[in-house]
């Protein structure tokens, strides 16, 4: 589904149209959980979070006002909430964030090795330890390496959503993916 | 080609093809020949493809989509309805302070009495119209008031009472009362709740053949 049709099913919905939210929620809720199951290593707790995420989408989509893609939107949403949760829950430290708008995206011209098939022979135990060291992860680590590694967003959008600047996101990466390499690495994993 | 190790920077950014062509094509001809480049690029390679299967990893999650609308929906009347609960509150608080003022419910120290105010608002205008016509209270009991007048406050007193719908008669001696109405004298015996005389208070009063400047009158509470 394009953007165009984002923006055209959330008019409907400020419309009044409010069954058209439903499309919405098809659309991102399984990007919406993941980002949240392998922020909390939770899933009853992600499946709750998911849900005020959305409910919070639909009560503040009068507050969008298309200056960027409704995902990025949304993932904004997203990741305030689990900060907020995080917060509330007293359970991670807090990220203070500042405010700066960052440069445009670098076009693709390398072969994206993450996205080859045939590197994606993983196991199930492979799966359980990367989402253990996930879960172990500083916050801001994990924050920017759900929605870089996994999710797959850009330099920009993460920026975008995480209102930092593009070179703390390069800076954050870079970090946090060594840190996971190095637990990786000491879990005889890699 | 350098010969220089390769940042963990460099290796990241040429993964995420973040590097000019000549920066990529630097880092890649260093990470063939050196292997402990090559390694660590190998590594993080590893790291991101187990990162982005995640992406792919087949979670069973419900449909958030009905209960989202439901929610919402429920939660906006609520919202509707608290907007209402003040304006509510308020036309509540009006009615039942008009009705308290209009009744009289309220004693002095601001506290409510439920049992007996009408009796003792009655015993009270009655008291203040005997006293605000230069009258005097010969007795007071828990029935009637028995109050003496000039001859000439009676026709004010008579429209006070009346206006109150108290219930009043002439006492032209000890024991007897004469109706207004009827002009005639009746024997009342004048005990506790004896007085049996029904009066209307809109016809014309007969006490002007009373042979006194002042006049009795008894005032039922």
């Amino acid at each position: 589904m394009s953007p165009i049709n984002d923006i055209e099913i959330i008019n409907r919905v400020i419309e009044g149209d409010k069954e058209a939210f439903s499309q919405i929620v098809q659309k991102y809720q399984n990007m919406v959980f993941k980002y949240v199951y392998y922020q909390f290593n939770n899933y009853d707790e992600a499946l709750d979070i998911t849900q005020d995420i959305f409910i919070t989408v639909m009560e503040a989509l009068q507050s969008f006002r298309q200056e960027s893609k409704f995902s990025t939107w949304l993932y904004s949403i997203m990741v305030n909430h689990c900060k907020n949760y995080r917060k509330k829950m007293n359970r991670y430290s807090t990220v203070s964030l500042k405010v700066m708008k960052g440069e445009d995206e670098v076009d693709l011209q390398l072969q994206d090795y993450r996205e080859n098939p045939e590197d994606k022979v993983v196991n199930e135990d492979s799966i359980r330890i990367i989402k253990e060291e996930i879960s172990k992860l500083p916050e801001d680590f994990k924050d920017i390496l759900t929605l870089r590694d996994i999710d797959g967003l850009s330099y920009n959008e993460i920026s975008e959503i995480l209102d930092i600047n593009l070179s703390n996101v390069k800076v954050r990466i870079h970090r946090g993916r060594e840190y996971l390499k190095n637990r990786l690495h000491a879990r005889g994993l890699i | 080609m350098t010969l220089k190790h390769l940042k963990f920077e460099e290796i990241s950014d040429l993964l995420d093809n973040e590097l000019s062509d000549q920066e990529k094509e630097q880092c890649l001809s260093h990470i063939t020949v050196c292997e402990v480049c090559g390694q660590e690029f190998d590594s993080l390679s590893k790291c991101l493809t187990l990162l982005s299967s995640l992406k792919n990893e087949c979670i069973v999650i419900p449909d958030f989509s009905e209960r989202t609308i439901m929610i919402c929906r429920s939660r906006e009347k609520k919202r509707l309805f608290l907007k209402a609960v003040p304006a509510i509150a308020a036309s509540v608080i009006i009615i039942f302070g008009a009705g308290f003022i209009r009744t009289g419910l309220f004693n002095e120290s601001g506290s409510y009495v439920a049992a007996n105010l009408t009796g003792h608002n009655e015993t009270q205008k009655i008291i203040e119209t005997v006293s605000n016509s230069n009258g005097r209270i010969i007795q007071i009991t828990q029935a009637y008031i028995d109050g003496e007048f000039d001859k000439n406050s009676v026709a004010a007193i008579k429209r006070v009472l009346q206006k109150n719908k108290i219930k009043h008669a002439f006492i032209v001696n000890s024991g007897m009362l004469v109706n207004p109405a009827a002009g005639r004298m009746e024997d009342v015996g004048f005990t506790l709740g004896s007085a049996s005389v029904s009066l209307n208070n809109d016809e014309n009063q007969n006490y002007a053949s009373i042979e006194s400047d002042k006049v009795r009158m008894r005032i039922f509470k």
